[in-house]
């Protein structure tokens, strides 16, 4: 009897258990998905209020991706099936089926690694892909596309030979920008810089040797110089000391009636001008509305002031600086990497076939069993 | 369930069914050693089919053709344990049919108890 217990339980514990180990920014470029859980996948509206579920996704259901957002270290997908049932997901829980549209990530543009620990890349343009098990470290210089046109913050890099994808939210990664740029912080002006995606917006420059990141609130328009650079001020007006608007305290010089203003640059935010201007000694930022320059200033028609030579203005609104071709190198598009991947012994159907494999032998072991035990009993019985 | 989780859950279904439906046999006074060594026998023997079949449907069908083949198994079960029953149990205090749907209802209902809470 102890013998076919040890047999019994020696058959169930002979099938092998493989449990896969599990190993931002909004948009992604699209790509579709599974339900990996053949149980399907449970959807919310909200990725705050993950207790209430709106409804499952059922495996095998082929769901649309174009968002992904990262919220305290876990990754989530805004899926939706055909019937347009929509909702978030943990792209944990999701196996890619199509893979995102690769055009438009030429290797081409100097870049470099600001984030501190690094940078880890991914096989594609979301976290939906695999990581390359690949780390780039911070401060290093790379070559990159360009910021995504589709607006999402997926960069492709290359760092020696290593080539993948990384996600530049947060300023991770930034592109070189020929020109200048004026820095907020101390009114001087960049000659090197860094700036990062149109959604952090962020720009990084070199101050006593080290890399200083700041927010960067405005354009420069830039392409213009004026003619006459001094008028006479026609009303109070405050002068501050930075542009950015929110750090606006206290003004640090107030302009008074008569007084010789000398414009230096001008900046445009959110539609409000500003000039950086000199007056009695003292430097720092007007604000006028468009249009408003005559009110304040005796001659001042700005219009007519944007027909003069192109000089001295700033401006950051430039080209990104292109690699040289021999920093690029050869790239192997992941199509072919795709040829070289080993055969898959855990794949779907093999699982699949393992399983029936193992309840065969479970079926036809308890049957032997049982036909060998009622049968000594038969015996014992008729002896 | 993940596609990789299956030999997992199979062996946890199998080994949990044979556990309650053991206990459960003892309880309505099934103490031969032979009779309980056939209910884990019997249970070696429709478990695994009743699991697999239902996993590959939803696999390679839908959700409902799962759904659906788990009520006829279960049914097909019953009547197949009965019948195994009425030839190996020397227990004849209950109908050999009703022993069969004491057995499965009571792993079917905890089975899903479990299930819901794990």
């Amino acid at each position: 009897m102890k013998k076919i217990f040890v047999i019994i339980l020696g058959v169930i514990f002979l099938i092998p258990i493989t449990v896969k180990a599990d190993m931002g920014p909004p948009a992604v470029r699209e790509y579709k998905a599974t339900p990996k859980s053949v149980d399907g996948v449970k959807y919310y509206s909200d990725i705050y209020q993950l207790n209430k579920a709106i409804g499952t996704f059922e495996y095998k259901t082929i769901l649309t991706i174009a968002e992904e957002r990262k919220v305290n270290g876990k990754s989530y997908a805004y899926a939706c099936d055909k019937k347009n049932n929509c909702g978030y997901v943990l792209i944990s829980e999701l196996t890619l089926s199509e893979k995102s549209n690769l055009d438009g990530f030429e290797l081409k543009y100097v870049g470099r690694v600001f984030a501190k620990d690094g940078v880890e890349l991914y096989e594609g343009p979301g976290y939906i892909y695999k990581k390359t098990g690949d780390k780039i470290p911070a401060n290093a210089n790379v070559v990159v596309s360009g910021y995504d046109q589709n607006e999402t913050t997926w960069l492709k890099i290359k760092y020696k030979d290593t080539v993948g994808f990384v996600d530049s939210d947060d300023a991770s990664v930034m592109i070189l920008y020929k020109g200048q740029a004026l820095i907020q912080k101390n009114n001087k002006v960049a000659t090197e810089f860094y700036k990062s995606n149109a959604w952090d917006r962020k720009i990084a420059y070199k101050e006593d040797g080290k890399y200083v990141i700041q927010d960067e609130y405005f354009e420069f328009s830039g392409d213009f110089k004026y003619s006459k650079t001094e008028f006479k001020a026609l009303d109070e007006l405050n002068l501050y000391k930075l542009l950015d608007y929110s750090e606006h305290k206290d003004s640090i010089y107030t302009i008074k009636k008569g007084d010789t203003v000398k414009f230096i640059y001008d900046a445009a935010y959110q539609g409000t001008l500003s000039y950086y201007v000199e007056v009695n000694g003292k430097k720092g930022w007007i604000e006028m509305d468009y249009g408003a320059g005559g009110e304040y200033f005796e001659g001042f028609d700005y219009d007519r002031i944007l027909d003069y030579i192109y000089d001295n203005n700033l401006y950051t609104y430039n080209e990104p600086v292109e690699a040289k071709e021999d920093e690029v190198g050869d790239i192997v598009p992941p199509e072919e990497k795709d040829k070289d991947e080993k055969y898959d012994w855990f794949s779907k159907q093999n699982i699949i076939i393992l399983s029936c494999a193992g309840a065969f032998l479970i079926v036809l072991t308890a049957i032997v069993t049982m036909l060998l035990v009622n049968k000594k009993n038969k015996k014992s019985v008729q002896d | 369930m993940t596609i990789n989780e299956i030999p997992y859950y199979m062996c946890r279904s199998l080994i949990l069914t044979i556990i309650i439906e053991v206990i459960v046999g003892i309880i309505i006074g099934i103490k031969n050693k032979k009779d309980i060594l056939n209910i884990v026998l019997v249970n070696m023997i429709t478990n695994p089919v009743v699991n697999i079949i239902p996993i590959t449907l939803n696999v390679y069908v839908s959700l409902k053709a799962r759904t659906i083949s788990i009520y006829i198994l279960e049914v097909i079960v019953l009547f197949t344990e009965a019948l195994i029953y009425k030839k190996v149990l020397s227990y004849k205090k209950i109908n050999y049919f009703l022993v069969s749907l004491i057995l499965n209802l009571s792993s079917y209902g905890i089975g899903e108890v479990i299930n819901h809470f794990v």
